[in-house]
């Protein structure tokens, strides 16, 4: 089991083949969706150590309030590197309703020029939509706003994360969200926990259970014909994990 | 519409002095922003849909202050606002909407200027048709101002209905007979049939004609099935003045705030008369109705919404209002996002208020200094406000710590809001000191109470994230502002030989030996010169006693400790059972009698000769409870629910009492509060340990051990640093 | 909107947690002293937060160090006095409010 909040939870949590996939995951351009778990978006900072190590710039889009600092620092501290240049490299903002989050996502384009970086993680996609405050047309109408940004982005270079995190409790707009998502991803991966550790699961969309009206959505989503589990194709990447843990918030 | 209270014509029987209007001349608009040959597309279908008015407008936006050209639709059907907006959302989703979702009734009186019991005059006509009782108004003058502390108000006809007995929640079954209160009349009706109790209220109502219904659990319980049996006995329940309505009931529901679960119950809302529960009021159960006439002149929101809505709410109210008159553009929903920051940043930004935990113990001649409003003060004087902060004018960096620019050409919304809301708050406190008449005194008392929560809930507004116009690095700004204030207070005092004792974000407790009065006055000025923030010393404690954890006495907390004033007897608390809604009134009085007879000691001598008969006052009550006297009502405990009660775990009191009351079903919510007694907290079988208040029958005796207990622990805090040898220096 | 970064008092209690092996091996009596030290680290929470710390630990450590100085005055100074005279006996014998503060006011 994953160590509950209060714990740290150490980069050793992730099978070998993962730790190698969070390296490739941020080195290509793509719209890559990793849900799942119940705390996908906290587990989401593993993915900024690959493209920090690299020297690279990366933005946060935190809808799910769960951006934490300090595992930064821990992290360059292991890896003796200045925490202030980790730090001054990610870039964070921070949407509370699915409005900002849409807007937000509109301006990541120009915020990525400004701060010259093509690697991008979301959290809380598309959790933040799932809003009881909200009329679930009118969710949808605004997720199919931004939905059609970030489709945009593997075109224009950039790498985006999206971490989604497992619903504590089902619900049909949830489901639509997670659906309209997954089929406009480049690709879409379980975090699940095995006995060996927390691991990567590439997954296809249920292709059955499309609706007519989804259709269109599918038009650019580009997904693969078998699901994949990853063996050790990267072990040069591999080595800057080891060493990695963190602590959490809370 | 509107219902006004004729006071020409005194000849008149009450009934007719009721009047109805009907404006026809308000015509709501909204705006449509964009690419203006999108916008222009829309407009042929548009008009020939509906009746609306449409023009081209120069209107400011928000953020940069830019005036730029926007389509005004003048909505002439007002039942079809709501429709118009939909319709041009849905045909042109990428164009952006203004002031489309601002209520209608509060939206005609920031165009008309008008506010609920303002005093008017109006020039009428007679109804079309003689059968039809409303006039139609033609013309209104406002002759009264929302900012003035001398308010006449109308002289209102208050009608209250309760139930017989102590006020306690009739869902978790309590029962009693309806009480009908009018000025000093009261009527008991007992009447067990529906059907005469019915009539016995309508012809009340016919009779007495109400301007406010006043309930005691009237949203919830009392109209809800008073209306249900009016409607099965077919009889009429003339709540309504207008007769064209029904009431409008609105359904419960259960939502976290803040970190916490809260339940808002369901309403009862009427139509030319106002029903206010006093049970399901924040504003009115905090400051009364004078509270809630002023804050509904003030914030122009109808009464009978402002006695159910936050005064965050009110707040925003008043901000929609100016930026009205300014004709600045409201945006529809809330989507400006954080701009980005780096890590390091936000480590630095997203910091709240800074606490000095206290020096436990006794401490003799004990200044407490507070900032007056601190936070509206920063928004007021620094001019911070969600456009000013980081502008796009690029203003110069202001903020301490965290380097924000403050724009230096606009005036910000909210502070523009806020600035008269403190002074009149002070006005009202002046006031307040001056009176001698007690009622007079009352009412300024509730009048300032009502300002201060608008204040205090216009900062947490600013990082709320659905307020219209809160932006968090505003949140952040106010917060560095508040800390570097704070330090520079702490560094001031100390330098003048005064010793930081304990300072809670906008309060410090300051201790100097042989300081006076005017020491501290002085020191007080000194802090408002060095901050540039108005500061009021609260008072000089003869002495004051911080108290620690209750887990753990040697850990220091925050805002727990009691202390008295110097020149009078006049006790200062925080963090004991006596202030607690949840402690049973047993404890709550032993702590009350005990810190009255504390208030006469200056020093801690005369605290130890006062100890002495304290520790006599806990011993009759202890006796009380060990003899069996104490009533039931004095141990009754309150609970907030903080989940489901089949949910609880463990087989806590609560839990066992919840429990209880949905046996005998009950529904019970998160977030409703319920009442118990101990009765045998350690039985093995935990359905003894706790009963609830409504199964309470004469055989249930209560847990004689536990609420000693409770007693003894709740005298603690008095005798802790005194148990050998003061501790006083 | 809730607080996003950790505050100091979280760091606290995260920075102890992390210490909970440590804790464990630790004897019965020596826990409690640990329990205490994590606890008298908040007292001086403001300065913590205050200055943001990077690496928490650091500030912890300096108010512990802090805190230690603080106890070693005031029995110091409590060993000056019984040494000092017998009429002073009566006030040194009481106990120390809060074990903190009295050191504070040395300067």
């Amino acid at each position: 089991m994953l160590s509950p909040r209060s714990e740290p939870v150490p980069a050793s949590a992730f099978t070998g083949p993962a730790r190698r996939l969070l390296w490739t995951l941020t080195s290509r351009p793509g719209l890559v969706v990793v849900s799942g778990h119940p705390e996908s978006s906290r587990l989401s900072h593993y993915f900024l150590a690959a493209p920090l190590l690299r020297g690279e710039a990366v933005l946060f889009l935190d809808a799910a309030n769960c951006f934490n600092p300090y595992r930064l620092v821990a992290f360059a501290n292991q890896c003796r590197r200045p925490p202030r240049e980790f730090l001054e490299r990610v870039r964070v903002s921070r949407a509370f309703t699915c409005f900002q989050l849409a807007e937000l996502v509109e301006r990541t384009p120009a915020a990525a020029r400004r701060f010259r970086t093509r690697r991008i993680v979301l959290t809380g996609v598309p959790d933040i939509f799932d809003d009881e405050e909200l009329a679930p047309t009118e969710a949808k109408n605004v997720f199919r706003r931004a939905l059609e940004q970030l489709r945009r982005w593997p075109q224009q270079k950039l790498t985006a994360l999206v971490f989604s995190d497992a619903p504590s409790r089902p619900s049909p707009l949830g489901e639509w969200l997670r659906r309209a998502l997954a089929q406009s991803a480049t690709a879409v991966y379980r975090l699940e926990e095995t006995p060996t550790g927390l691991c990567l699961v590439e997954k296809q969309p249920s292709w059955a259970t499309l609706r007519k009206s989804d259709h269109k959505l599918l038009a650019s989503a580009s997904c693969h014909s078998e699901p994949r589990t990853f063996g050790a194709k990267n072990p040069a990447a591999a080595g800057c994990f080891t060493s990695f843990s963190m602590t959490s918030k809370r | 519409m509107l219902w006004v209270i004729d006071a020409g014509q005194p000849a008149c029987p009450a009934g007719r002095r009721r009047r109805r209007l009907v404006d026809s001349s308000f015509v709501p608009s909204f705006y449509v922003g964009g690419a203006l040959d999108r916008i222009a597309q829309l407009t042929p279908d548009l008009s020939a849909r509906f009746s609306v008015r449409l023009d081209w407008v120069e209107r400011q936006e928000l953020w940069s202050g830019d005036w730029q050209t926007v389509l005004q639709v003048g909505v002439q059907r007002l039942e079809q606002f709501a429709q118009v907006v939909h319709w041009v959302h849905q045909r042109a989703p990428r164009l952006e909407l203004f002031n489309c979702d601002i209520s209608l009734p509060a939206l005609y009186a920031y165009e008309k200027g008008v506010f609920p019991l303002a005093r008017c005059s109006f020039e009428v006509e007679g109804p079309d048709r003689p059968e039809q009782p409303a006039e139609r108004l033609r013309a209104l003058a406002v002759e009264d101002d929302p900012w003035t502390t001398r308010y006449e108000l109308p002289p209102l006809t208050v009608m209250e209905w309760r139930l017989e007995g102590d006020s306690r929640n009739p869902h978790h079954g309590h029962r009693g007979a309806l009480e009908v209160r009018v000025e000093d009349r009261v009527e008991t009706l007992a009447e067990e049939d529906p059907g005469e109790l019915l009539a016995t209220l309508a012809r009340r109502l016919r009779q007495d004609d109400p301007d406010i219904l006043l309930t005691d659990w009237g949203d919830s319980f009392l109209l809800p099935r008073l209306l249900k049996a009016a409607e099965r006995a077919r009889l009429p329940l003339p709540l309504n003045r207008d007769p064209a309505y029904a009431a409008h009931h609105k359904r419960a529901r259960s939502y976290f705030s803040y970190g916490r679960i809260v339940f808002k119950d369901s309403s009862t809302t009427l139509f030319g008369r106002v029903h206010i529960d006093r049970k399901n009021s924040f504003v009115v159960g905090e400051t009364d109705l004078e509270g809630l006439f002023e804050l509904s002149r003030l914030t122009k929101l109808p009464l009978q919404y402002m006695a159910r809505t936050s005064t965050g709410t009110g707040i925003t109210s008043m901000q929609l209002d100016r930026a009205l008159q300014q004709g600045i553009l409201i945006p529809w929903q809330k989507r400006e996002p954080e701009e980005f920051k780096s890590a390091r940043q936000l480590l630095l930004s997203d910091r709240g208020g800074l606490v000095f935990k206290p020096i436990l113990g006794f401490h003799e001649n004990v200044g407490e200094l507070d900032f007056a409003s601190m936070f509206p003060s920063i928004m007021a004087r620094f001019n911070v406000s969600p456009e000013t902060i980081n502008c796009r004018c690029g203003c110069p960096a202001r903020v301490p710590e965290i380097g924000y620019g403050i724009c230096q050409r606009r005036r910000g919304l909210v502070p523009q809001v806020v600035a008269p809301v403190i002074e009149k708050r002070a006005r009202y406190k002046r006031l307040l000191g001056e009176a001698a008449d007690p009622a007079a005194r009352a009412r300024y008392d509730d009048r300032q109470n009502a300002l201060k929560w608008l204040l205090v809930t216009c900062f947490g507004y600013l990082g709320y994230k659905n307020a219209r116009f809160g932006r968090i690095e505003a949140h952040e700004a106010i917060n560095a502002f508040g800390r570097e204030k704070l330090l520079v207070a702490k560094e001031v005092s100390e330098r003048a030989g005064f010793r930081l004792l304990h300072a809670i974000v906008d309060s410090l407790w300051v201790q100097k030996r042989d300081a006076t009065r005017e020491d501290y006055e002085h020191l007080a000025r000194m802090l408002e010169a060095a901050t540039d923030l108005p500061i009021a010393l609260e008072g000089v404690y003869k002495y004051i006693v911080f108290l620690p954890s209750r887990r753990n006495r040697s850990v220091p907390v925050p805002n727990r400790y009691f202390g008295a004033f110097a020149g009078s007897h006049k006790i200062k608390v925080r963090g004991l059972e006596v202030r607690r809604h949840d402690a049973p009134p047993l404890v709550a009085r032993m702590q009350e009698e005990v810190l009255q007879l504390l208030a006469e000691a200056h020093d801690a001598g005369s605290y130890r000769g006062k100890l002495a008969e304290a520790v006599a006052v806990l011993a009759r009550f202890e006796e009380q409870l060990r003899e069996g006297r104490v009533a039931w009502e004095d141990l009754v405990i309150r609970k907030r629910l903080t989940q489901e009660p089949q949910k609880y775990q463990k087989n806590s009191l609560v839990a066992v009492a919840a429990q209880a009351l949905e046996a005998c079903g009950v529904k019970l919510r998160p977030g409703e509060v319920i009442e118990y007694v101990i009765t045998a907290a350690d039985s093995l079988v935990p359905a003894e340990r706790a009963r609830p208040v409504a199964l309470l029958n004469g055989f249930s005796s209560y847990d004689r051990e536990k609420y000693l207990e409770l007693l003894r622990k709740a005298f603690e805090p008095f005798s802790l640093y005194f148990a050998q040898a003061p501790t006083t220096y | 909107m809730g607080r996003t970064v950790a505050t100091f008092h979280q760091l606290i209690e995260q920075s102890r947690a992390r210490f909970a092996k440590y804790r464990r091996a630790l004897r019965r009596e020596d826990q409690q002293v640990f329990d205490d030290l994590f606890e008298r680290v908040k007292y001086y929470a403001a300065a913590g937060s205050f200055e943001t710390p990077w690496n928490p630990l650091d500030a912890i450590f300096l108010s512990l160090l802090l805190e230690q100085q603080k106890e070693i005055r005031a029995l110091a100074e409590r060993l000056r006095a019984l040494e000092g005279n017998d009429a002073n006996r009566s006030l040194a014998a009481g106990p120390l409010p809060g074990a903190r503060g009295d050191g504070a006011v040395g300067d």
